[in-house]
């Protein structure tokens, strides 16, 4: 090889010919000799999750649609799973990342009750997991393509509700939403229950959540109107409960008004 | 042929000349000095009982545990030495956890019985390992094969039993399980002969005080594996002491 050719040679392109090599400045490579990529977007995501506290518990809601980009492409998934004994773990982001938490998820409650030593995970051990699971993947720069909602009750009849990011950022508040629905769901949520919690009944809870998706339903093409709503109910101790109860309702389809649209111009 | 079999003792490499390993006989004599472990298929489920020997009173009791739960639908109840026990649990939930992790599904009782056995016989096979001194009653539950009862013991001799017991008072225990119609049990029922059966198995052991540890897998636990909650354990025990009353003297006990 002439040193002209060489010269002429990519700095970056694999070469095993083992002649004269460009000269370049050290740059991290794998083995393949370009550099380590890790997943850059997510694939099948979930749209928004909202939840919030009220008088009995938590609440949070999602739809059950992934999208294919813009592609409306499974209609029927549940996007909320329960974590034994009283959490609810709800998503946005990429479908599969989730799947693997949830399978970290299982170990871990597994894992509980195998010690079998009268402890049991509360909504919080669950979000610290979460938390620290998730900044530890940002650190490896091969985060989990997800925003990870955590509801639940804990073992003082509490209730938690908190959110954790893909950089594994996390915080705590009364009301929590993810995607659009920070935009779209937060303020409607925060106008509905701050300070009032206390006033909030489960039927009151319910509807607040209704608007609140039914708004992210007419704003953002990647919602839909299939929704599924869980709780975690505080245990009532005049009715002699001393564990919290999960429930995660059948999908419903909510109800809504296009007949406006005719009124919206380019709508047609 | 009394000479027979010294010097051919100390390891399990050795056959004695009569065709016999000592070193699992040993083993074996282990279990069969240590309290008592039943288990029992009934119509629509499966339960695991233990004795528990108070060996010492200062003790705190939740800690001396010879049933173990082994994944959701799964648990283990073992007599013989202790120590070996949670040895041998923990490979169960190793192969349990990593049958899961390579599958995505939940090992079935048999393969997880006949893996673990494998596992207790490679320790009957080489001079630098003693045989496990504990034979464990497998408990499972799964929607393909219903409810399932194994026990492997200490030469990974493995099988399934519709019941079976181990320890002090097996054989005790073992005439009165054979006279059960376990086909027709409930549950419930099947509890109250556990509990039963222990305190007549306990009867050789008489003067040392024991607790009773039950759980079971059935409907009312949700197909997984639980110990039985504290008021049906009590109703019992109540049902089971009775039973026993005509023909044993438990007076004592019932208004303790």
């Amino acid at each position: 090889m002439t040193l002209a050719s060489a010269a002429r040679q990519p700095t970056f392109a694999p070469s095993d010919s083992g002649a004269e090599k460009p000269m370049s400045a050290p740059v991290a490579f794998s083995r393949g000799g370009t550099p380590t990529a890790h997943a850059s977007s997510p694939i099948m995501t979930g749209a928004a999750v909202l939840a919030l506290k009220y008088k009995d518990g938590v609440m949070i809601a999602c739809d059950n649609h992934l999208m294919f980009g813009s592609m409306d492409k499974f209609r029927n998934v549940e996007r909320l799973i329960t974590v034994e004994p009283a959490t609810i773990v709800g998503f946005s982001g990429d479908y599969a990342d989730f799947q693997y938490i949830k399978s970290l998820l299982d170990d871990l409650v597994l894992k509980e009750r195998t010690c079998d030593d009268g402890h049991s995970l509360s909504p919080r051990h669950v979000f610290e997991y979460l938390a620290s699971m998730m900044y530890h993947r940002r650190n490896k720069f091969d985060p989990l393509w997800n925003t990870l909602v955590v509801a639940g009750v804990d073992t003082q009849g509490k209730s938690f509700l908190g959110q954790v990011d893909l950089r594994g950022g996390s915080y705590q508040a009364d009301t929590v939403t993810t995607g659009f629905g920070n935009y779209l769901g937060q303020p409607l949520l925060r106008e509905a229950v701050e300070g009032k919690i206390d006033s909030i009944d489960e039927e009151a809870a319910k509807e607040i959540m209704k608007d609140a998706l039914k708004v992210l339903f007419y704003r953002n093409t990647q919602a839909a109107n299939t929704v599924q709503i869980g709780v975690v109910r505080r245990p009532d101790a005049q009715a002699g409960e001393t564990k919290p109860t999960i429930q995660i309702d059948e999908p419903i389809t909510l109800d809504t008004e296009w007949g406006f649209a005719q009124m919206v111009v380019g709508y047609r | 042929m009394s000479s027979i079999g010294t010097g051919y003792d100390l390891s399990c490499t050795t056959y004695s000349p009569d065709g016999r390993v000592f070193q699992v006989e040993y083993a074996t004599k282990a279990v069969e000095n240590a309290s008592t472990v039943i288990g029992l298929r009934c119509k629509d489920g499966i339960i695991l009982g233990v004795e528990k020997l108070i060996v010492n009173k200062l003790a705190y009791a939740p800690a001396n545990k010879r049933i173990y739960h082994v994944g959701e639908n799964i648990g283990v109840a073992a007599a013989g030495l202790l120590a070996d026990a949670r040895a041998l649990v923990s490979r169960f939930r190793e192969e349990y956890d990593h049958f899961k992790e390579f599958n995505s599904t939940v090992i079935t009782g048999r393969v997880l019985c006949g893996r673990v056995a494998r596992f207790a016989h490679a320790y009957t096979l080489h001079s630098s390992v003693r045989p496990f001194g504990v034979t464990a009653l497998l408990a499972s539950h799964s929607k393909e094969n219903g409810p399932e009862l194994f026990m492997i013991e200490p030469s990974g001799v493995a099988m399934r039993y519709f019941a079976c017991a181990a320890g002090k008072g097996r054989q005790a225990a073992r005439t009165e399980l054979e006279k059960l119609d376990w086909m027709q049990l409930t549950a419930v029922e099947a509890v109250t002969h556990v509990i039963r059966i222990l305190h007549i198995a306990h009867e050789s052991n008489k003067e040392k005080p024991f607790d009773i540890d039950v759980s079971w897998i059935c409907e009312q636990s949700d197909y997984k594996h639980e110990f039985v909650p504290d008021h049906i354990f009590q109703e019992a025990q109540r049902a089971a002491l009775e039973a026993l009353q005509p023909e044993d003297d438990f007076d004592d006990e019932m208004e303790d």
